[in-house]
């Protein structure tokens, strides 16, 4: 385990509206190191989501630092955040945000058109991605082709398209039935032994069971789960 | 991100939906078509017309006494047409003057019947029997009077076609006479058209000797000449020479205007009305683009959503959008262009005209089509620019 956790955040809060003001995050603190499986629980409202947009720097916070891969992030502006999300963070959300009018293959080249990477290897990356997510077969079909699991781990092949550090799951599995559900998980394990982060929001209880470490949220507050 | 890469999202963008960018791009294909097909359709009319114009106007002098100048130093001889056809480059030279009946009426019944009008106050032009040449008259019927007439002083006249109307006389058969005052004169000819000094068409033309001698006629009031094209900046020069060598200044010589002048003014008006109702073609278009790239973007609120967590500054999808709009505008002007090009030539075609057109006209309509494209798509992109990506996921 290296000795910098890859996220680093403390003390953070996030406030919302002014008359009155409601804080959606009290004072955080959470670290998480390379390699790590962290799932993150909680009722409706408790600010899971509002953590994990700012962990995915799409949410800037009110008060404290975050620390991401090393880079702080409170100095950086718009475009600079923008590019640390594309190297470092893979997002994987509920609703599997596939472009409808894009080809399967087309949408997990997507995930690198943000980065500078070589335009000539895209499709060979997102070929192998789509292999490693068994769904190699579907590159070519459009997305409402697909079924829930399909467009699901295609979702996840885009997240892991340009090898990022860190895949923030935003409820992955709850448009998914429980056989999905399982081969959606077995996924994620697969992904987390080949080392990659994986930090993952969710309120069913068996599925926050599958990571290395459970947190749970509760009005804004963190505590680590027994 | 690359520019191949934007120009590849922006263009899957757009034909995402096919029919609705049909759709939309066809109100700038109409406004640059309209644009197009008025630059070229009023460039090829007013040539059409200038060019009617200037093969009549660019052979005409008319020769006239100079009101700066004392009766003496201006007065036109009597020999004015003789003395010009002598010139070379003269295709032919008459004088005419209008004549004070002092107040006679012109009639062609002997009788006052009461109960209709008989008596006319029409306009007695006195003219050279080279006039008619000069002026470009065309005859209905009967003939036009010749020197020996005008020597003898005859009582003949011509009728213009209006004012042949006015006195009832249509035939010449059985040789038509009308009055001035109480003199008896022989109609011999009507004229069916003048292409110059139109005031002929409502006169009755006598011959000059007769106009000196029944009515004191002093000197011809004008001289009209034809000329060979090219021949009148030189011809204008030589008349006051051949006229009135003794007193070069004291004739006011009306050479024809510059042609390309006139022409561009007929264009400019022209131009402004078609312009307009391009500008306001185009302007609906304009509406039509920045409309459904407004309604594209609410439409598409959760894809920049994912755009931006997928790693999109707020430049990115700016630009997207407004490379989207701009290609619109660049389709629906490549369309227009070629579509207005293809009206001027389809009418020009039908006219028998010569389609003329500035090469540049449908080269630019492009140009301005992306811009138009450019502009319309400022606010959407600015739009969606500002969503937070939080927001747009939530919505989408």
């Amino acid at each position: 385990m290296n000795l910098r956790p890859i996220i680093e955040i403390r003390d953070v809060g996030r406030r919302f509206g002014v008359e009155p003001p409601f804080d959606a995050l009290v004072g955080v603190n959470l670290a998480v190191h390379a390699g790590e499986w962290v799932s993150i629980t909680g009722p409706s409202g408790s600010g899971k989501s509002t953590l994990l947009n700012v962990l995915g720097l799409l949410d800037v916070p009110t008060s404290g630092t975050y620390h991401l891969a090393g880079t702080d992030v409170r100095a950086l502006n718009d475009g600079q955040r923008a590019g640390l999300r594309s190297r470092e963070i893979g997002f994987v959300f509920q609703a599997f945000h596939l472009v409808a009018y894009r080809t399967v293959l087309e949408n997990v080249m997507l995930g690198d058109v943000y980065r500078k990477g070589p335009r000539r290897q895209r499709a060979g990356h997102a070929r192998s991605a789509l292999e490693r997510v068994g769904l190699g077969h579907r590159a070519a079909y459009m997305p409402t082709r697909l079924s829930g699991g399909e467009r699901q781990r295609a979702a996840i092949a885009r997240a892991i398209m340009g090898s990022p550090s860190v895949l923030l799951c935003d409820e992955p599995t709850g448009n998914l039935d429980s056989v999905t559900t399982a081969a959606v998980l077995d996924l994620f394990a697969e992904l987390n032994k080949g080392g990659l982060t994986i930090v993952m929001i969710t309120h069913e209880a068996d599925v926050a069971a599958r990571a290395d470490r459970q947190v749970r949220i509760v009005d804004g507050r963190l505590t680590e789960a027994a | 991100m690359s520019a191949a890469d934007l120009g590849d999202e922006a263009l899957a963008g757009l034909f995402a939906r096919p029919g609705r960018m049909s759709l939309t791009v066809l109100g700038t294909v109409i406004g640059l078509a309209a644009l197009v097909a008025t630059l070229g359709l009023s460039r090829t009319a007013g040539n059409r017309i200038v060019g009617r114009f200037d093969e009549l106007a660019a052979t005409e002098i008319v020769v006239s006494r100079s009101n700066t100048s004392t009766p003496e130093e201006s007065v036109l001889p009597w020999d004015s047409p003789e003395r010009l056809e002598r010139l070379n480059g003269v295709v032919a030279a008459g004088s005419m003057s209008t004549v004070d009946v002092v107040g006679r009426q012109v009639s062609t019944s002997p009788i006052s019947d009461p109960t209709r009008q008989t008596e006319f106050n029409l306009t007695i032009q006195a003219a050279s029997p080279g006039l008619f040449e000069a002026v470009r008259a065309q005859l209905r019927s009967g003939r036009y009077f010749d020197p020996g007439n005008s020597d003898r002083a005859d009582r003949v006249a011509i009728l213009g076609p209006s004012a042949a109307l006015k006195l009832g006389i249509s035939r010449l058969e059985q040789l038509p006479a009308l009055r001035i005052g109480d003199d008896i004169y022989l109609v011999v000819g009507i004229l069916d058209g003048v292409a110059r000094q139109p005031g002929l068409l409502g006169a009755v033309i006598i011959p000059e000797g007769t106009a000196q001698r029944d009515f004191g006629l002093r000197s011809p009031e004008l001289v009209v000449v034809e000329t060979r094209i090219g021949a009148t900046q030189l011809i204008s020069q030589q008349i006051p020479l051949a006229l009135r060598p003794d007193s070069v200044r004291g004739l006011r010589v009306a050479a024809p205007s510059e042609p390309k002048r006139a022409r561009d003014l007929v264009q400019k008006d022209l131009n402004v009305l078609f312009l307009m109702l391009s500008g306001v073609s185009l302007l609906v278009g304009a509406i039509g683009i920045a409309n459904v790239t407004l309604v594209s973007v609410i439409e598409r609120t959760g894809e920049i959503g994912l755009r931006r967590a997928l790693g999109a500054a707020r430049r990115h999808i700016a630009f997207q959008f407004l490379l989207e709009s701009a290609t619109m505008g660049l389709f629906g002007g490549i369309l227009g262009a070629s579509l207005g090009v293809l009206v001027v030539v389809g009418v020009s075609a039908y006219q028998s005209w010569t389609p003329v057109l500035d090469p540049l006209v449908p080269l630019v309509a492009p140009l301005i089509g992306a811009i138009t494209g450019l502009v319309s798509g400022t606010y959407p992109a600015l739009r969606a620019a500002r969503m937070e990506p939080v927001e747009a996921l939530r919505a989408g």
